[in-house]
Parts: structure tokens; C-alpha cells; sequence
């Protein structure tokens, strides 16, 4: 509950500051935001599987954005920006899937 | 950092010592809690981003925008083409109708040339008018063709006698000692004008022996006056007769 909260929180934070993103940045932000959302939904499947730890997320929260965003940079500086990019997003998206299925199986028992 | 080897990682709530409990629980929810208010404030901020097309375009990588500019630049090749084509097209059209403008003015021109000629309408510009004055009716119609003659070879392009226009089929006649122009009674004194060259006219009816001269002899009492005008009108011919014998050898309007 209090995540979801958070998440709200957050969000009506962003819409009242309405932030103007850097151009320097602008690549990076979809991608730091599927990072996150991954760490997200682990969390919510550790939850469900009984396995949560608050460290875990958290550190897994904060990597995943920093390696995706560290991996698309170095794809821009190596010339391969565009792939390295969709390939990271590609990897997010598959485990974000995985996840969810779980989430799934517990909901739903299915 | 657990007594029991977990497979899984600690999840914080069994193995830390109970003073500790509720201040780590406050600490990992505080966490979790900014974590997901991060999430939120990202998501909406790259939301937004993504609606604004500067901000995409500042965003794309440079080869990206390089494409666009190729694009772009194909784009603006092609429509200048079509905008030249165009061009081309609209000069051909105004070209053709330009054509066709002229040899409506030459036909139009031609229509008036013939319809000065067929004395369908009125004629005016600089002339003459030449009055005769015959008091004891001694002029025959000889002299006023004589007189017409005269007039036409000085270049009279329209003439008429006493209002009576002179088209291609008119004819000077007597009958019971009148003179007749196309069949209309004419009494002196005779007017007769003609526009053309005023100057040109004058001066051939005046030549000795010549019209003036000739109409003096012709009987005493004829006085003839000759009369340059800058602005002369001559008047139409009602109805044309139509041709019954003769048929037109070559269409109208043809060169």
C-alpha cells in the first residue's frame, strides 16, 4: 500500500514541478524509467513469494538504473547508441514479463 | 550476516534483534517509499517529454536526427521539382491562351476591316466633305462617279452621299431627271463625305482639271467646296443584301 502511495506520490510531484528534462539526459530517461520499473515489479514478486527484502530492492532499484543508464552511454560513445539502447530495453522488458507472470501465478493461481 | 543460511536474502523481519525491528522497518519503508516516489516522479516526467516534439527532436540521438534531416531535405527536393513542373505547366497554359487572345484580335480586326468595308457600320475619323451645289440640276450621275472615283484611288475608306453610305453594290442613276443614289432620290446640293486621308484627298480633288475643275465646267451655277475635317462620321448602311448569285470562294477568317 504504502508504495502505491509513494508511486502516486510521486507522480502528482513530477505533474505540480513539471520539470524540464536536460537535453543532455533526454536518452537516458526511458530508459532509467524501465530499469525501474523492473526493480519494481521483482519487488512486488519477491513480496508474493514471500522472499521481499527492503536491501535487495532497493540496491537492485538503484544498480539497474545506474547499469542501463551506464549501458546506453557507452553504446552512444561506441557508435552502437540506437542498439544498445533497444537491446537494453528488450532485456528490461523480458524480465518485467517474467515477473508479472509470477504475479500472476499467485493472483490468480494460473 | 544470519545465523540460519538463508537461500533466499533476509528478508528483515526474523533475524535482526528486536530493539532494532521497528527502526529498520521504518527505514526499509522510507526507502521503498522514496523509491517508488522516484519511479512516479520519472514516469510522468518522461511522459510529458515524450509529447513534446522539440524535446524529442533535442532528445534524438544524432544519427537519428541525421536521417530526419535527410529525409526532410528528399522531401523538400521533391516537392521543389513538382513545384517547378507545375510552374512549367501553368506558363504553357497562359502561353496557349495567350495564342489563342491573339487570333481572336486578329479576327476581331478583320471583322471590323470588312465591316467598314460592307458599310454595316459607321465610319469615323478625318476626311472630307466635299458639297456641290447644282441649282439648275445640271450634275449626271457620271459625275458623281467620276467624283467617287476620285475620292477612293486618294484612299477614302468609307463614303456616303446625301447620308446614302456607298457600299460594294451602290450605284448612281436618273430617273425623271433626278439623280438616284441606290434608288434614293438625291437633290442638291450634293454632300458627299469621306473619311481617309483628309490631306491626300483634298489636294486630288483639287488638282487642275481635276474633280473641282470638272464639276465648275459641268454647268454654270455648279459651285463645288471642298472641306477637310479632323473628326468626320459617316453613317451605316441598314440591311445588306444578301448574295443570291455569288458563293464565297474560300471560308472566312482563313489566311
Amino acid at each position: 500500500m504504502i508504495p502505491l502511495l509513494a508511486l502516486v506520490a510521486g507522480a502528482l510531484l513530477g505533474l505540480i514541478v513539471q520539470p524540464t528534462v536536460p537535453p543532455l539526459l533526454a536518452p537516458y530517461l526511458p530508459v532509467a524509467v524501465i530499469a525501474s520499473l523492473d526493480a519494481i515489479f521483482g519487488a512486488a514478486r519477491a513480496r508474493l513469494d514471500g522472499t521481499f527484502s527492503e536491501r535487495v530492492f532497493l540496491v537492485s532499484f538503484f544498480t539497474n538504473v545506474v547499469l542501463a543508464v551506464f549501458l546506453v552511454f557507452l553504446g552512444d560513445q561506441l557508435g552502437a547508441g540506437q542498439e544498445l539502447s533497444t537491446a537494453v530495453l528488450f532485456v528490461f522488458g523480458v524480465r518485467i514479463f517474467q515477473n508479472l507472470a509470477a504475479v500472476r501465478r499467485h493472483l490468480f493461481r494460473a | 550476516m544470519t545465523q540460519t543460511a538463508a537461500p533466499h536474502a533476509p528478508d528483515g523481519s526474523d533475524a535482526s534483534p528486536a530493539p532494532d525491528r521497528p527502526r529498520r522497518r521504518l527505514l526499509s519503508t522510507t526507502a521503498v517509499a522514496v523509491a517508488c516516489g522516484l519511479l512516479g516522479f520519472l514516469l510522468v516526467t518522461q511522459l510529458r517529454a515524450a509529447e513534446d516534439l522539440g524535446a524529442q527532436l533535442e532528445g534524438e540521438r544524432e544519427e537519428d536526427l541525421a536521417t530526419i534531416l535527410a529525409n526532410l531535405s528528399a522531401e523538400t527536393d521533391r516537392l521543389q521539382s513538382e513545384s517547378t513542373d507545375l510552374r512549367l505547366t501553368l506558363l504553357a497554359f497562359e502561353e496557349s491562351a495567350e495564342q489563342d487572345g491573339l487570333a481572336l484580335r486578329n479576327l476581331e480586326r478583320r471583322l471590323e476591316d470588312f465591316s467598314i468595308l460592307a458599310g454595316v457600320v459607321a465610319a469615323e475619323g478625318e476626311g472630307i466633305v466635299l458639297t456641290v451645289e447644282d441649282p439648275r440640276g445640271q450634275l449626271a450621275p457620271e459625275h458623281l462617279v467620276d467624283t467617287v472615283q476620285e475620292l477612293r484611288d486618294a484612299g477614302a475608306e468609307a463614303i456616303d452621299v446625301n447620308g446614302v453610305r456607298l457600299i460594294v453594290s451602290s450605284a448612281f442613276t436618273v430617273r425623271n431627271d433626278r439623280l438616284l443614289v441606290d434608288g434614293t432620290p438625291a437633290t442638291p446640293p450634293y454632300r458627299i463625305a469621306a473619311v481617309g486621308p483628309a490631306e491626300t484627298m483634298a489636294r486630288a480633288l483639287a488638282i487642275p482639271n481635276g474633280v473641282v475643275d470638272t464639276l465648275h465646267r459641268a454647268g454654270d451655277g455648279v459651285i463645288a467646296s471642298v472641306d477637310s475635317r479632323a473628326q468626320l462620321t459617316v453613317p451605316p448602311r441598314g440591311e445588306a443584301k444578301p448574295f443570291v448569285f455569288g458563293e464565297p470562294v474560300t471560308p472566312v477568317g482563313a489566311d
